[in-house]
């Protein structure tokens, strides 16, 4: 029988209930794991600061990386370990920060057994800037993107197959303090997912960003009292890198769809993709729906976004109240087990013509 | 040599997957050194997908 494998999404910058903070997505995705064979998910559901505690059967597949799962043009190789470069921004003038940064990594290293090439600084710095779109939903901007790509090719050209980078993004402290009082979405993370999608994009292999904090920032986010819960691990914490690190360690690599093996995951080998009900417009969605993969749409996760079922009429969606209810019709899907004959009322038997 | 944001308003095509929509919209409508590095569907008005982009341009 072929393995069970679902994917689970939480895009990022949509100030998601579940997901929208730091690792918070993770009892969930993990409940998805106990299901399925594998599940395959991106950095933002299970990153959470130097936290990353998501089950071995999870995959740490990069944002850009997964949309290129969806449109068929790559496959996914598992991997023992992969070997990681750190970028880090020259754009911090911090020796303090810039210590955190190091003292994460060695961390990782040591306590872990991760294999981490070494580290390299930026020529320039990244100047990366969170910005908020009409839609409410924060992206970023960079000016030039060649000045972190650069230093991720000389680590590559060192032997590094996957790639962490940590660099200093402009926000808005009004945008941050709303964040951890649960009442906006992360200014962080759009401009993070433009960064890493960039690397993705030039180099096909793992990649993710860590925020780097100013000592201002860190003050910021450790003692401002006690926050939502969900942002929990960012008060208790600046070392980001560490659940990125982490993940980045066993990431699968992209393989080309045509080098693609048997034992490569391929799009065909999804069974299910599981997402907030209101964001179901990005690529895996659409995807999905053109693929005829089932959508699992979990309406507690609300978003900034309204992009619902009945909006794109998509019609390969199964809406469900919460991740517990998804988690039942994962398990019925892997059972081979109708999920409608598990509700009251059932419905009678219907005769074709 | 930058990434930047954009909205864009897509006319519906009923008869094709919105997926393939937007991805001839975007060979269409995008320079070539343009890439549409992440987007989505935000919203959808008076039969157009409203879509934001970040765009990298080469």
């Amino acid at each position: 029988m072929e393995e069970f494998i679902v994917v689970q999404i939480v895009p990022t910058g949509v100030g998601a209930s579940i997901g929208g903070y730091v690792g918070d997505a993770t009892p969930a995705t993990n409940l998805i794991a106990s299901i399925a064979d594998k599940v395959i998910s991106h950095p933002n559901v299970v990153n959470g600061v130097e936290l990353d505690v998501a089950k071995e059967n999870v995959l740490y597949v990069e944002g850009y990386t997964l949309d290129r799962f969806f449109l068929r043009e790559i496959a996914l190789k598992e991997v023992r370990a992969n070997k990681i470069g750190v970028v880090l921004d020259s754009g911090c003038k911090e020796k303090k920060s810039i210590d955190i940064a190091l003292n994460t990594i060695d961390a990782i290293k040591t306590v872990k057994g991760v294999n981490i090439i070494g580290y390299t600084f930026t020529d320039k710095p990244v100047g990366g800037r969170a910005v908020k779109n009409k839609s409410g939903a924060f992206v970023g901007e960079i000016d030039d993107q060649n000045i972190f790509l650069n230093a991720a090719k000389k680590l590559i050209k060192r032997g590094a197959n996957a790639i962490a980078i940590s660099t200093s993004i402009e926000i808005s402290y009004k945008d941050l303090k709303r964040y951890f009082e649960g009442k906006g979405p992360n200014p962080y993370g759009g401009t993070e997912a433009i960064i890493s999608h960039t690397i993705s994009m030039k180099f096909g292999i793992p990649s993710a960003h860590a925020p780097l904090l100013t000592l201002e920032e860190i003050k910021h986010e450790m003692f401002s009292g006690v926050i939502d819960p969900r942002a929990g691990a960012e008060a208790i914490s600046p070392a980001y890198l560490g659940c990125v690190l982490q993940g980045l360690h066993k990431a699968p690599q992209p393989i080309p769809i045509e080098k693609a093996r048997e034992d490569n995951i391929k799009l065909d080998d999804v069974s299910a993709v599981v997402l907030p009900a209101t964001c179901l417009g990005g690529i895996p969605a659409l995807s999905a729906e053109k693929n005829n993969i089932p959508i699992i749409a979990v309406e507690e996760n609300k978003t900034v976004l309204k992009v619902t079922k009945e909006k794109l009429k998509l019609k390969n969606v199964i809406q469900v109240k919460n991740y517990l209810e998804a988690a039942g019709v994962l398990a019925c899907m892997k059972e081979g087990i109708d999920y409608k004959t598990v509700e009251r009322p059932i419905s009678a038997l219907k005769r074709i013509m | 040599m930058s990434i930047f944001n954009q909205r864009f308003e897509i006319e519906i095509n009923k008869r094709k997957h919105h997926i393939d929509t937007i991805m001839e919209f975007f060979k269409k409508n995008l320079k070539k050194n343009q890439i549409p590095l992440r987007y989505a569907v935000v919203d959808v008005k008076r039969g157009k997908l409203i879509v934001e982009a970040s765009i990298l341009e080469e």
